[in-house]
Formats: structure tokens, sequence, C-alpha cells
């Protein structure tokens, strides 16, 4: 972890606190169906990165991946949304008047395949300003037996591993003359097979050795009596950000179930 | 020595669900403080010998146990494992492995926390070890992104933190280069110095660590074949060279001078003292020119001059930040056995990476039969050269080896008959065509290994790249493994090019040998002509094998020895001044 997110404010939170802001932002996520008001909360995730000392390479590297499953969020929404009465068609996708192509169609393919970035984000940064050990300490906290959390915390270090493992067995692949760059969608989960076996294998393999190890180093003398050697606890700034955020969730609640705002056409119908 | 600790008592073991015992009828007792080495091939029971100190077998393992396990008369099968890790704490073969917490503090942590010690007393722990292993400046660094070495020195300190009376180290160097290894033989040397400690470490290189123990047990087949003080153990070194150990080369020497009625040197597994041993037994003046005339009787590897693959200028970075080549020129020749040497962090993955395409250079340019690599694919530069990666399990994903073995043709489009004539050839030159219609993941790491091999030679590429073949393998593996490759590179006429940390594997293997350091070419030569330059090769913390550096230290500089039988032929020359004194 860089020294400037280790400074930041978001870092220097609680990690329930963080826990706490990810779940609201992901209900305020679901909430808000516009796509309009969906890239203004992507503005402000965006703000919150920034500030949080997360480069905009650093985004751009996470988001490159998300465009293919923005393309694919869209494509499977923006045909079969459900139009309005009486709403105008642009055209149909098939002969004989089948899937209409509307503007609540293609809103909500955008508001969809946005959102979905938006969670992806959420919880990348939430989980890069988190050191995984407060994770650990947050799971205890709230009394997830110690098998649980420990075993979570763990899968957090070993995604660096097995990341490069599974970059070795893409080059091995690769060796072999394997094409990973079709474009047909069915060669292409069909040529990544001979990448998912053999990474399960190594991460089975690895699994069980990282049982051995933990208990070779006395995990199982007596869990639940363990020491935790680092403490969390809640400081003026947590109780602060907890507050500003349940009443944003209250506001955003509040209009959204009770007066049916944030739909997917609430900034289309208001400026057309 | 102190009083007796650890006994096993007419051991037996046999893991669930197979017939022969992994442990036979095994009787060992070990003092207070004493530090032993096990050794052995393996498969020979070593690794499971120590699990049952620690109660992972059989709780973990399951299978049936017979016999008594003790330490210091209490009988282990009234304890579970988290006690026992208190009492044997064990260090395992794979750093990255058992690094399993954010920190490296956290990791030293671990253990005293699951044992409930208060929280200063932990942070005294930490303190304590920390300085130990000389790790104190990455205290906060994740250990996933340390090196292999100091992986290894974090977690053999996480085990030293749980203040166990008994040290356990499985083969803990056979995943490390050598700077990783002499950085975690060094912590070992400093336990074994402490006189309070008991440490029992299975390894298969003895040249570097025998010097530091006080016992030697050899196993063999689930039983212990040899046991006594390592010197003793040694004079038996072709009993041992037969369930393949290989003794150190010094004690070779020494052993078969012995044996000729040359001279009778004291044993020593210390290589100063083996060079002042020898120094001190031969005559005052050499007999250069008969030196000389033995020398030019040793092989010479074959000169080969038609290139194949040709690299000018190569620069790479991984990210426009960090350059990790730094223009480098060489080339690789028809037919040849060229072994690429160097620490991990030297290039020489990266460098061989641009031999098949994965990485394109980011400045310079490499041809591989006279195509730039830059205007190919991977898979088009496939039929060319082929990668055989370290670890087979990176690549087999199939139920059935035929169709593992089909998978690299039928990428390149050929037809479905010229797939199965090349497939059935690879079977029968590799004599695995018995294997095609099982699981591969049903068999061994050795037979999965060849098949690896098999699915890239069914490719017919004409240059094969191997990394790392002998990590994590005993000598006699290696020697298997390498001499497989050495058959296709006689027999099949494919170009060769080995990465290895191996250099007596090396010597003994290559045509030419080039030495890597920091993303520059150090050194290149055959074999003979690399090892005599010492001082470069110690300049990038590589060693020539240990009898070149025995008989240049001792004042034969020339010619240079690579391996035993050389160093046997220079040394019968001489006439030494203790001959015949205790034979």
């Amino acid at each position: 972890m860089n020294k400037a997110v280790e400074k930041s404010f978001l870092y220097s939170l609680d990690p329930r606190t963080k826990m706490l802001l990810l779940l609201i932002l992901i209900f305020v996520g679901v909430m808000v169906m516009d796509p309009f008001l969906t890239i203004v909360m992507m503005a402000g995730a965006y703000a919150m990165y920034r500030v949080s000392g997360i480069s905009h390479k650093e985004v751009k590297r996470i988001t490159k991946p998300l465009l293919l499953a923005f393309i694919l969020f869209f494509l499977l929404n923006f045909p079969f949304a459900t139009p309005l009465p009486n709403e105008q068609v642009f055209f149909y996708l098939l002969p004989n008047q089948t899937i209409p192509i509307t503007m609540t169609g293609i809103l909500t393919g955008f508001g969809n395949g946005l959102r979905f970035i938006l969670f992806i984000w959420i919880a990348d940064l939430i989980t890069t300003v988190t050191p995984t050990g407060d994770i650990v300490l947050a799971l205890n906290k709230a009394r997830i037996p110690p098998e649980a959390s420990i075993a979570i915390g763990i899968a957090f270090s070993y995604i660096p591993v097995l990341k490069k493992e599974i970059s070795t067995v893409i080059e091995a692949q690769k060796s072999r003359g394997a094409n990973f760059e079709s474009k047909n969608p069915y060669k292409k989960v069909k040529a990544y097979i001979p990448v998912i076996v053999p990474g399960l294998f190594i991460s089975i393999m690895k699994g069980r050795e990282i049982a051995r190890a933990i208990e070779a180093r006395g995990f199982t003398y007596d869990p639940v009596n363990r020491t935790y050697r680092n403490e969390i606890r809640f400081k003026g700034r947590d109780f602060a950000v907890i507050a500003i955020m349940l009443a944003a969730f209250a506001v955003v609640a509040y209009f959204s179930i009770g007066k049916g705002w944030f739909g997917t056409r609430f900034v289309y119908d208001l400026l057309a | 020595m102190g009083n007796e600790l650890i006994r096993f008592d007419h051991v037996s073991y046999t893991y669930p669900g197979v017939d022969t015992p992994a442990v036979r009828d095994v009787s060992l007792s070990i003092n207070e403080g004493e530090i032993v080495l096990i050794t052995g091939p393996s498969g020979a029971g070593k690794t499971t010998l120590c699990s049952m100190l620690n109660r992972m077998i059989p709780e973990s393992y399951g299978g049936e146990v017979k016999g008594t396990v003790s330490i210091k008369g209490a009988d282990l099968s009234e304890y579970s494992v988290g006690q026992m890790a208190f009492i044997s704490g064990m260090l395992f073969q794979d750093p990255s492995g058992q690094l399993t917490c954010p920190t490296v503090g956290d990791e030293i942590a671990f253990g005293p926390e699951n044992r409930g010690l208060p929280v200063e007393e932990i942070n005294a722990l930490i303190d304590r070890y920390i300085g130990y292993v000389n790790m104190r400046h990455l205290i906060d660094r994740p250990p996933q992104a340390l090196s292999g070495g100091q992986q290894q020195s974090v977690a053999y300190a996480a085990v030293l933190a749980m203040e166990p009376e008994i040290y356990i180290l499985d083969e803990p160097t056979s995943n490390l280069d050598p700077l990783g290894s002499d950085l975690v033989f060094s912590l070992i040397k400093k336990v074994a110095g402490d006189k309070n400690k008991t440490a029992i470490i299975v390894e298969h290189k003895l040249e570097k660590i025998i010097d530091m123990v006080d016992r030697l047990v050899v196993m063999d087949k689930g039983r212990i074949v040899f046991d006594g003080k390592p010197e003793q153990v040694l004079t038996h070194y072709r009993e041992l060279m037969e369930i393949g150990v290989a003794a150190p080369q010094i004690i070779q020497v020494f052993n078969r001078l012995k044996d000729a009625g040359k001279a009778d040197l004291a044993l020593t597994t210390n290589l100063a003292k083996a060079v002042a041993e020898l120094s001190g037994a031969l005559p005052g003046k050499l007999p250069q020119e008969r030196l000389d005339t033995v020398g030019e009787g040793f092989p010479e590897p074959a000169r080969y001059e038609k290139p194949v693959i040709e690299v000018r200028g190569l620069r790479f970075g991984y990210n426009s930040e960090v350059e990790v080549l730094h223009g480098i020129d060489m080339d690789i020749y028809e037919g040849e056995f060229l072994s690429i040497v160097g620490q991990n962090g030297s290039g020489k993955t990266t460098i061989v990476k641009h031999f098949n395409g994965l990485l394109k250079p980011t400045g310079g340019s490499v041809k591989v039969f006279g195509t730039e690599t830059r205007d190919t694919t991977v898979a088009g530069l496939s039929q060319k050269v082929g990668y055989c990666f370290q670890n087979p399990d990176h690549q087999i994903f199939s139920s059935v080896v035929r169709d593992e073995i089909c998978y690299g043709p039928k990428n390149l489009g050929w037809p479905q008959e010229k797939i199965d004539k090349t497939v059935g050839e690879v079977g029968k030159m590799l004599h695995i065509d018995d294997l095609f219609d099982q699981n591969p993941y049903n068999l061994s790491k050795g037979q999965r290994q060849q098949i690896a091999v098999a699915a890239i030679l069914a490719m017919e590429p004409d240059v094969l790249i191997v990394d790392e073949p002998t990590t994590g393998q005993d000598p006699r593996q290696s020697h298997e493994m390498m001499d497989m490759v050495k058959w296709l590179n006689k027999e099949l006429h494919k170009t060769i090019v080995v990465i290895t940390h191996d250099m007596s594997i090396a010597a003994e293997y290559s045509d030419r040998i080039i030495v890597m350091h920091n993303g520059t070419v150090i050194a290149q030569g055959s074999p003979r002509d690399v090892f005599a330059q010492e001082k470069l090769l110690n300049s990038s913390n590589l060693e020539s094998p240990q009898v070149t550096r025995l008989l240049q230290q001792a004042g034969i500089t020339s010619p240079t020895a690579i391996n035993v039988e050389e160093a046997m032929q220079l040394l019968s020359e001489l006439t030494f001044e203790t001959a015949g004194v205790h034979a």
C-alpha cells in the first residue's frame, strides 16, 4: 500500500465505518436507477479515489477490464426493458415488431452498465483503503468465529499470489499456441478452460498448504481465546461519517421509495 | 549433548488409501541440543517422520501410526496439533505457502497470538526475532512482496517467535535460489550455534548444511539406513549414491583418494578445512606439464556456429519506470545445450520469455530463425520455440494424458492424422505411451513433468526452453530429468536452453553457460571457461561446483576441473606427501 493511501482520511477510519460506508453506497446505488445520477455518483467515487491517494492511472487500470462487462450489461439490458405505455419506438431489433428499442431501454442499459462499474469501484476503493488485518478485526467485533475471520483475511492476502499463479498459467498455455483473443464469446470462454482448471488445482493445493501452515503455527490451540495484537476503536470522525451516511441514505430512501424518484428516466424526463 | 528429548520407538505409518507404509519400523533417539540432518531420496519418509513430531500426522492427514513417538518421555498421541505447535515448530518448503498475514510483523505475531500471550509479550517477541533475522526494516511490508529468501526468513522468524523446544526445518531451501538459500543457511547456522536448540533439518543439498550438523540420518524406503556422525556416514558415499543421495564433492574426492591408496586425508565436511588438508598434502612443486597434459584430455564441448536466436541490444522493462534488461547481446546456436544461470531477478527468465514472444523488447531486437519477434505472435513462435515451465501443474488441464499432449498441436491447426501420429511418436520416445488413457492428476509429479515436456515436444519445436527443471527435486530426480533433456539434444538434435541455479548440473550437461546478473550478461563460454572465473561468479553470488573450488583454492588453478572425475584424473598425477600414511 502506498504512503499517500495510508495518510488518507478514508484509510484512517475504523474498518466498521468503512464497511457501513460500502453497504450504504451499494444500497444507494441500487435505489438510484437513473444513469445521469449514476454518473454523478461515479464522479463522487472517482473524487474519493483521488483524495485517498489513488492515481488516475490506477483507476484507469481497474476500469479497463470492466468496459467489456459494461458493454455486455448494456446489450443484455437495453432490448429487454419494458417500455412506457405509448412510448416512441425507434426501431425493432427483430422482424414482426419483436424487441422494440426505446429511450427507456437505452437508459436502462446505460444505467445498469454504469452501476456495475460503480459497484466495482466502491468495493475496490474500500478494500484498497482497508488493511487486511483491519478486516479480520472488524469481523471479530461482529462476532464472526475466528476460523472464518482469519480465513477471510488469508483470502485477501492471497489475491496477489493467485493472480501471479494465474498469469503463469496463461503464459504456459500461450506458449502452447492458445489464443485468448477470439471475438466469439463461446470460443473465448472455451479458450479459458485450460487456464481455469490448473488455476483451480493450484488454488486447492495452496489452500491445503496454508491450512497446514496455520495449524503448525498453533491456530487450532485455542482460537476463541487467541490474542489480537491490534485493536480497532471508533473515533469522532467515524461517528461523523456514519451520521452523514445514514442521513444521506434516509434522504435517498425517502425520495426513492416514498416519492418514486431516481427511476431510470428521472433526469431525462425532468430535462425533456 | 543433553538428555534424550525425542524418541521414535518402532514407529510405522501408512497414509490413508495406500498399501505401502511411508515409514517402516523406525527407532530413533535425539538428544537435547542436537542438530540432526535427515536426508534421503524423495519418498524416503523424511517429511512423514518429521510430521509425526507436531502431530500433523496422523491428525491432519489421517492414516495409521504404529509404535510410539515421545518427547521427554510423554507419548505424543495424548497431544493435539495445536499444543504440539508450541513444542515442535515446523518450517515448510515453500515460503509463499506458509505466509498468511498482511505484514511481516503480523506474520511473526501469528503464533504467539494463537497462544493467547499478552500483547506486550507478543510485541517483545516480534522485536527480538525480527532483529534475529535482520528484517526490522521490512516489518510493515506484505510478506508476499518479498524475495523467496526473505520470505523464508520471515517464516523462520515466525517459528522462532513461538519459542518451541524443537525446530523442524523441512527442506527450507529447496525452492530458493543460491542467494536465498545462503540467507536461510546463515540463519540455520545461527540457531545451530545456540546450544539450547534442538533442530531436525530435512535437506537434499548436503554441501551447504552438512558442516553445521552434529548427526546425519539417511532414510530410504521408509527406513533409516545410516545414522551417525556426518564424516562417518559419508564414508559410505558409494552406497549413498546408489539410493540417490549425493555426498559433498569434497567427501567423494577424499574417499576416492583413500580408496586408490593415494592419500589418507582427514575427512571433513567443511570446504576451508578440506582446502587446508589438501594443500598441506600436495607436493611443494606441482608437475604443471603433466597436469596440462591431463587437462588436454578433458572433454571439450562441441562448437556450434549457426545462430537460431539472435539478440541485439535488448532492453526491456515490465513498466516504463524500471528497466530489467539493459542492452543484451547474445546468440543461441542450432544444436547446442545452453544453460543460463543467475540469481532470481538477474533477468534470465525475462530474457527467455522473449525467445517465444511472451515478452516483446522495449528496445533492441530479438530474431528467431530470422523473424523479428515483434512481428509475430506467441502462437506463431510456439512451433519454433517450445517453453517447458518449471511446474507442470501450471499447464496440465485435461482429464486424459493423450488430450493434454494433443492440445498444442490442435492449437496449431494440424490435421487430426498428423496430430495422432506425432503424439504417438512422442509418447513412445518418452516411454509414456502406456499412460495415455490415464488422468494426469492421478500420476506422480515426475510423470506429470514428463507429460508437460511431451506436450511441448508434440508441437515439434526446434528450440526447447526448460525453466528450472531441477528445483525442489532430489539428486536422482534431477539427473533423470536432465538425462531426458540431454537425450532430446543429442538424439533429436533439439537446441536446448535450460534456466538453472544448480551449477553442478550446468557443469555436467551444458555445452555453454551464460551468466546473468542485474539484467546483463557478465560471462559466457564453456563450463570450464566460466567456472575458472571464481571471483566473477562470486560477484553475482554464484559459486562454481565445490570440487572446482577445492582444487583452485588448494593451488591447482590450471587446468580447471569441473567434476569429481576430472579432479581425480588431475590428483592421480600427483604424489602426496601423506600418501599411504593411514592407508
